[in-house]
Order: structure tokens, then sequence, then C-alpha cells
């Protein structure tokens, strides 16, 4: 494997350099990609990270999703690329239709920006494989519209297909079933709010984040 | 010919609304007790050059579904469709 992992960077994204360091942190070699960028040829895995991508105007998401970048994250994701987006980057996955469902305000309308414990639902996705069924780890979360929104049919497809890959412990946001992270039904497409890169250093007071990149590594070689 | 269109987009029944919440809050303790829901939502105008106002409608409703809304949280309504003097 040659562990290259396109980092993608939006006007307005700017968790881009954590990101690259808890890759390394874990032995991958993450590059950033600009958002005008064609194509995605060579990369193993893709990350979007958190942000506010062309400042969350309209939606979080919505004008990203037309971003030129955007048709090849599509086609890589299609065939199997694992990709992850976080906390910004999971609103443009859904804007995007990579993934069901939307982020809408948070129930109590503030930004919330702290610590929050986290249940492993399912260890099947790219980011969970080196966790265990219903392991607590910690996390920060950061943000405004974190809270989960989906059908009632479509919530019930999400359990039935293991989509469901972390749960807050401790709802946060009002997320429907305190959802705070999902896949696609092939796995290989995640998004989650927490931020497991602001977990990735002692210095930060946590590594919990750093199980997600180590999953993401695994899923790679 | 040039047209003038409004579009506005508001939460679908069942999606919790927070922010038009905390606005009925205030709004009763301003005193209109006989204020019971408020929802909040987005409006926009758009300019445009079409045909004609069948035309027009196809754009905006158009430009409505894939950008303005999201059809998992929102509904959304063109109106106030008018030819504009331009």
């Amino acid at each position: 494997m040659s562990g290259r992992v396109a980092v993608v960077v939006f006007p307005g994204t700017n968790c881009e350099y954590d990101v690259l360091r808890a890759l390394q942190r874990v032995g991958l070699k993450g590059e950033l990609v600009w958002h005008g960028e064609g194509s995605l040829e060579g990369y193993e895995a893709i990350v979007i990270p958190g942000g506010f991508a062309h400042g969350d105007y309209l939606r979080p998401g919505a004008i990203a999703r037309f971003s030129n970048v955007m048709s090849a994250i599509v086609d890589s994701a299609n065939a199997g690329i694992p990709t992850l987006g976080i906390c910004n980057g999971f609103q443009v996955l859904t804007e995007a239709g990579l993934l069901p469902g939307a982020l809408q305000k948070n129930s109590g309308l503030k930004f919330l920006c702290r610590p929050e414990k986290l249940e492993v639902v399912s260890t099947s996705s790219i980011v969970s494989s080196t966790l265990v069924k219903a392991q607590i780890i910690e996390l920060p979360i950061n943000h405004f519209e974190g809270n989960y929104t989906i059908s009632q049919e479509g919530y019930e497809k999400l359990i039935e297909n293991d989509q469901v890959v972390f749960r807050y412990v401790d709802n946060p946001n009002g997320s429907m079933g305190s959802i705070a992270g999902i896949s696609n039904t092939a796995g290989n497409v995640v998004g989650m709010m927490p931020h497991p890169e602001r977990a990735s250093d002692l210095l930060l007071g946590s590594i919990d984040g750093l199980s997600v990149f180590e999953s993401l590594k695994f899923k790679i070689s | 010919m040039k047209y003038e269109a409004v579009v506005e987009v508001l939460l679908k029944e069942g999606v919790s609304d927070p922010e038009g919440v905390a606005i009925l809050d205030a709004v009763v303790s301003l005193g209109y007790g006989s204020v019971s829901k408020v929802a909040s939502g987005k409006f926009f105008r758009l300019m445009l050059h079409a045909e004609d106002e069948h035309s027009a409608a196809d754009v905006v409703t158009e430009i409505a579904e894939r950008l303005l809304s999201n059809p998992v949280l929102e509904d959304f309504r063109v109106r106030d469709l008018v030819s504009a003097s331009s």
C-alpha cells in the first residue's frame, strides 16, 4: 500500500492540518487536495475534514456538494475507496447523497464544543474495525448543526443494515436515535460529527480518536 | 423576458424547528400570548431571463430542488413569479 490519503480542502475548511497529523501518527500519508481538483486517482482513502466549507452559506455542505472534487469523491466512494467525512465533512456527504439523512440545527440551539462519550455500535465500518462493539470512547464535538435527522423508514434501514457506527451516550443535540456517526450500506463511506483528530495525541488529553485512523489504515492495507 | 421569482423554503411538518420555538418564546414573552406557532424558514428572490412564464417556473423549481432546499428536511414553494421590467 502507498498509504496516500486525500485530505480535501474547501474554502473554509479548518481541520485539515489536525487530520494530516493524526494520519501521520498512524503511518498514513495525508495530502491536501484543493476542492477544484477533478481527479483523486492514486489515493487509497479520502478524508473530508471539518470546518465551514463555503462559509456554510445556505446550509452546511450545500454549496460544497457542487465543487469539482465532489464528482471524483462520488466515483471513488462508489468504487469502494474508504471515505470519511468528519463534522462538516459529514454534512457534505449527506448533501451529496453519499450518506442518507441530514444534519439539522442542534435541538438546544447551542453551538456545542466539548468531549462526548460515544458507544461503538457497528464494527464493520472503515473507522471502527479496531474497536469493540459496545466499547465507550470519548471524542470532542464542535458543531451547531449536528442533529442527525432521517425519516422513520430511513432510520429502520440504518439499523437493519448495521449502518449506525457511533451513538452518543448522552444525546447532546437531539439526533435521532442519539446517532453520532453512520456508514453507507457498503460500509466504505462514513460520516461522523465528533472529531477523532482532536483526540489523537496525549497532549490533547486523549488518544481515543487514533483507533478511527488505525481502522482506516487497517482497511487500506 | 425578465422574471422575478420568490422561493420560500420551510421545514417539513414533523421536523424539529428549534429556531421557530425560540422565536415563539420571544413572541409570547413580548405579550403576544395569542400566537401559538412560529415556523422559521428561508426566502430567496431570483431574477432571471426566460422565454415565458412557464419556462421561468421550470428553471426556478429545478434550482429550488437541486440547491435551495434539502429534501430530507425542507419543502419549498415557488411563489410570486412575475415578469419584471428591466
